[in-house]
C-alpha cells in the first residue's frame, strides 16, 4: 500500500473515524502533532503527504504588520516548495483561514487573515501549474457549502489542540480522498446519454419537434443549460455519445431542425439510436472507440434503465441523477468522475481524433485483408523527445492507457524527467496521421540503458485510438533506430498482466522477441537500476531483428 | 426508552477499536483495559458517541468520563 502522510498545524485526531477510509486505502502515517513542515521537507519523496493548515494558529490577534506577514508566508511557501521539487508523488495542502466575523468591522476592512489567505491561495495556483503532483484544498470555500460554523469546534480546540469538529474531519478526509482519487485513476472518458427526458423534455415521434421542451420558458430553459454543460464537458475533452430507444431519422430531426438546440451533431461522437438493449450498445460503442467500458458514465433520466445497467453491466457508472430537472445542470458541473488534475492541449484535437477513429473501425468492418487496406490509408508515424511543451501529455498518457501498456507504470514528471536526463533519446512520444485525421501524440517509450550493451523497456503504451495499425511494430523500429548507434546488442522488454492490457500481451512475440529468462548477473544490473523483475520477460537481440509491418509506414 | 447498557454500546467500542478482540462482556470495561483504549483513544470513543447518539458533552464530562458505565450513565442522564 502506498503510504500517506498526514499532518497539520491543528492536531487532527488519529484514528478519529474520519480517516477510517484513508486508513483502508494507503498506508496511514500521522507525523508529531504540529510538525506539518517536517511532514513536507522530511516523507520520503515517493510517499504521498496531505497537510491541513489553519491561519488562525499562525496569527494569534487580528493583526500583523506587512514583514511580518511577508515572513508567515515564506514560512508557509518555503517548506512546501522544498518538497514539490523533489517529491515523485502528490502533495496536498488544504489550507483554512480561521477568520471570526464581526459584520460591522468587517465592513471596514477586510480581516487580515483573510488577506493572506488570498495571497497565500494565489501562490498555491501558481505552483499547482508548475507542479503536475500538487493540490490545494481552499477549506473556507468547500467548508462554506455545509457552513463554515460546522467545520469548527472550539471545545475541541482547548480539549486537544484540534480546531476541526467531527464534521470538519470528516469534510477534510472526503475531499482528501477525491483528490487522491483522482490523481492516480483516471477519470471517467465518454459519457452515454439517452434523448426523450433526458436532453429534451418530452418524446419524439410522440410530440411534435416544435412541442418539445427546449428553450422556452421554465423547464425547457433547464434542458438549454444542461445542453449547454455538456457542450462545456466535450470541449474538454469527454466524448459524449447517444445511446437511446428511438427511431433514428426522428432524432437527427430534432438535432439538425430545433432551433433551440444547444448540442449539435458535431458534438456527438458516436451513437446506437435503435430498440436493442443498452447495455449491448454501450458494448458495441466501445469497441467502436477502442475505449475500456469502466471508462463510460450513463445518464438516463429512466430509472429502469439505470437499474439494469448497473446488473448488466457494473463497469460502466451510472449516475444516480437527481429526480429533478432543475438540479441537473449544477449536478453535472460538480460530477467529480469528469474532473481532471492533468490537462494537455491535445484535449482539444481528441473528439475529432476519437471520430476518425469511429469512422476507422466502420471502414475496417468492409475490408477482408486488413493489412492491404492499411497500406492504402497513408499512416504516417513521427517520434519526438518529450520536452516542457509535451511533458504533460506524456504523464497524462502514463496514468490513463490501460490497454496497449506493457509494464503500466505510472510515471510523475519527476520520473519521466529521468529518462530523458539520462540520454534524450531515451523518452520519446509517437504522433500519427493518416487519411482519417491527424491522431496527435498517441505513443510514449521510456528506456533505460542496463549496461553498455543492453536497454531495458520501462515504458511502452500506445492510444487505444490508434489500435490495429501496428504502430508498435514502428515505434518498436524508432526504439532500435535511437539505439544501435550507442553499441546497444540486446532489447529487453517485460509484459506485466495488470489484468486490463490484454491488448499487449503478444507485442513482444509478434514483433520478433524472444521470451527469455534474465541471467543472474543481469538481474543484478537490473536491481541496481531499481527494477524488481516480475513480468514475463523478452529479449531480441539487434543484428537479428526482423521487425514485422514495416511496408505499412510512410517516414516522416 | 429503556435504560442503556454497556453491552449496547459494545458497536461503537468494536468500531472505534478495530484492533482490539473485545471480550464478550463489555461490563467493566475502562480506558486502560487493552492498548488501544488510552487517553487519544478514549477521546475518539466520546466523539464517536456523540456522532452516534446526536449528542454533544460538555468538557467537563469529556474530561472525567473513563469508562463504559460512566458513558452509558451519563447517555442516561440525558435522556431522562
Amino acid at each position: 500500500m502506498k503510504k500517506l502522510v498526514l499532518s497539520g498545524s491543528s492536531f487532527l485526531i488519529p484514528n478519529h473515524k474520519a480517516w477510517a477510509k484513508l486508513q483502508s486505502l494507503y498506508d496511514l502515517a500521522y507525523s508529531e502533532y504540529g510538525d506539518w513542515s517536517g511532514a513536507l521537507i522530511q516523507s520520503n519523496p515517493d510517499s504521498l503527504v496531505s497537510i491541513t493548515i489553519n491561519l488562525s494558529e499562525f496569527i494569534e490577534f487580528d493583526s500583523l504588520n506587512h514583514d511580518k506577514s511577508k515572513d508567515l508566508i515564506a514560512s508557509i511557501l518555503t517548506p512546501l516548495i522544498n518538497r514539490l521539487s523533489s517529491s515523485n508523488d502528490a502533495t496536498i495542502v488544504g489550507i483554512c483561514s480561521g477568520k471570526d466575523f464581526q459584520v460591522v468591522r468587517d465592513a471596514k476592512e477586510i480581516n487580515v487573515k483573510q488577506k493572506i489567505y488570498s495571497q497565500l491561495l494565489n501562490q498555491f495556483e501558481e505552483l499547482a501549474l508548475e507542479f503536475i503532483d500538487f493540490y490545494f484544498i481552499d477549506l473556507d470555500h468547500q467548508f462554506s457549502r455545509l457552513g463554515i460554523d460546522k467545520a469548527f469546534d472550539q471545545r475541541n480546540w482547548y480539549l486537544s489542540h484540534c480546531h476541526f469538529s467531527s464534521h470538519g474531519l470528516y469534510q477534510i478526509a472526503k475531499y482528501t480522498e477525491e483528490i487522491l482519487l483522482r490523481h492516480t485513476e483516471p477519470s471517467y472518458k465518454v459519457l452515454v446519454l439517452d434523448c426523450d427526458n433526458t436532453i429534451w423534455g418530452g418524446v419524439v415521434g410522440e410530440d411534435d419537434v416544435g412541442s418539445l421542451a427546449i428553450g422556452q420558458d421554465g423547464i425547457g430553459s433547464a434542458f438549454v443549460d444542461f445542453q449547454k454543460d455538456l457542450v462545456k464537458l466535450s470541449n474538454q475533452g469527454v466524448l459524449l455519445v447517444l445511446a437511446s430507444k428511438n427511431n433514428e431519422a426522428e432524432v437527427w430531426k430534432v438535432f439538425d431542425n430545433h432551433p433551440s438546440m444547444v448540442l449539435r451533431r458535431e458534438h456527438i461522437v458516436a451513437w446506437r439510436i435503435n430498440w436493442n438493449e443498452k447495455s449491448k450498445n454501450i458494448i458495441e460503442l466501445s469497441e467502436e472507440l477502442g475505449l475500456n467500458i469502466n471508462s463510460f458514465a450513463f445518464w438516463d433520466d429512466n430509472p429502469l434503465e439505470r437499474e439494469q445497467m448497473k446488473v448488466l453491466l457494473p463497469d460502466v457508472l451510472t449516475i444516480d441523477i437527481p429526480e429533478n430537472i432543475w438540479d441537473w445542470p449544477k449536478y453535472l458541473r460538480e460530477l467529480p468522475c469528469f474532473s481532471k488534475l492533468v490537462s494537455s492541449s491535445s484535449d482539444k484535437n481528441k473528439i475529432y481524433q476519437y471520430k476518425a477513429r469511429a469512422q476507422f473501425v466502420q471502414a475496417t468492418k468492409n475490408v477482408a485483408d486488413m493489412r492491404s487496406y492499411l497500406e492504402t490509408i497513408n499512416l504516417s508515424p513521427s517520434a519526438s523527445n518529450v520536452n516542457e511543451l509535451t511533458i504533460s501529455r506524456a504523464v497524462q498518457l502514463c496514468q490513463k492507457t490501460n490497454q496497449f501498456n506493457v509494464r503500466t507504470e505510472r510515471h510523475t514528471i519527476a520520473k519521466i524527467k529521468n529518462f530523458s536526463e539520462d540520454d534524450k533519446d531515451f523518452s520519446f512520444m509517437v504522433s500519427l496521421k493518416d487519411i482519417y485525421g491527424d491522431h496527435g501524440i498517441v505513443g510514449l517509450v521510456c528506456l533505460k540503458s542496463i549496461d553498455k550493451e543492453t536497454i531495458f523497456i520501462d515504458t511502452f503504451l500506445l492510444s487505444c485510438r490508434v489500435l490495429g495499425r501496428y504502430l508498435e511494430s514502428w515505434m518498436l523500429s524508432e526504439i532500435i533506430r535511437r539505439c544501435q548507434p550507442k553499441g546497444t546488442k540486446n532489447i529487453i522488454g517485460e509484459f506485466i498482466i495488470s489484468g486490463r492490457n490484454e491488448a499487449a500481451q503478444n507485442f513482444f512475440e509478434e514483433n520478433d522477441f524472444k521470451e527469455t529468462e534474465i541471467k543472474p548477473e543481469l538481474l543484478k544490473k537490473f536491481s541496481s537500476k531499481g527494477y524488481l523483475i516480475k513480468g514475463i520477460t523478452y529479449s531480441l537481440q539487434l543484428a537479428s531483428a526482423r521487425i514485422p509491418n514495416m511496408n505499412l509506414f510512410k517516414d516522416v | 426508552m429503556n435504560k442503556l447498557t454497556e453491552n449496547d454500546l459494545f458497536g461503537i467500542l468494536s468500531d472505534v477499536f478495530p484492533a482490539t478482540t473485545l471480550p464478550e462482556d463489555s461490563k467493566g470495561l475502562e480506558m486502560g483495559s487493552f492498548k488501544e483504549w488510552d487517553s487519544l483513544g478514549n477521546f475518539n470513543l466520546l466523539l464517536a458517541i456523540e456522532e452516534h447518539f446526536e449528542i454533544r458533552f460538555t468538557m467537563d464530562e469529556i474530561t472525567k468520563i473513563k469508562s463504559l458505565a460512566q458513558i452509558a450513565e451519563t447517555l442516561n442522564e440525558r435522556d431522562a
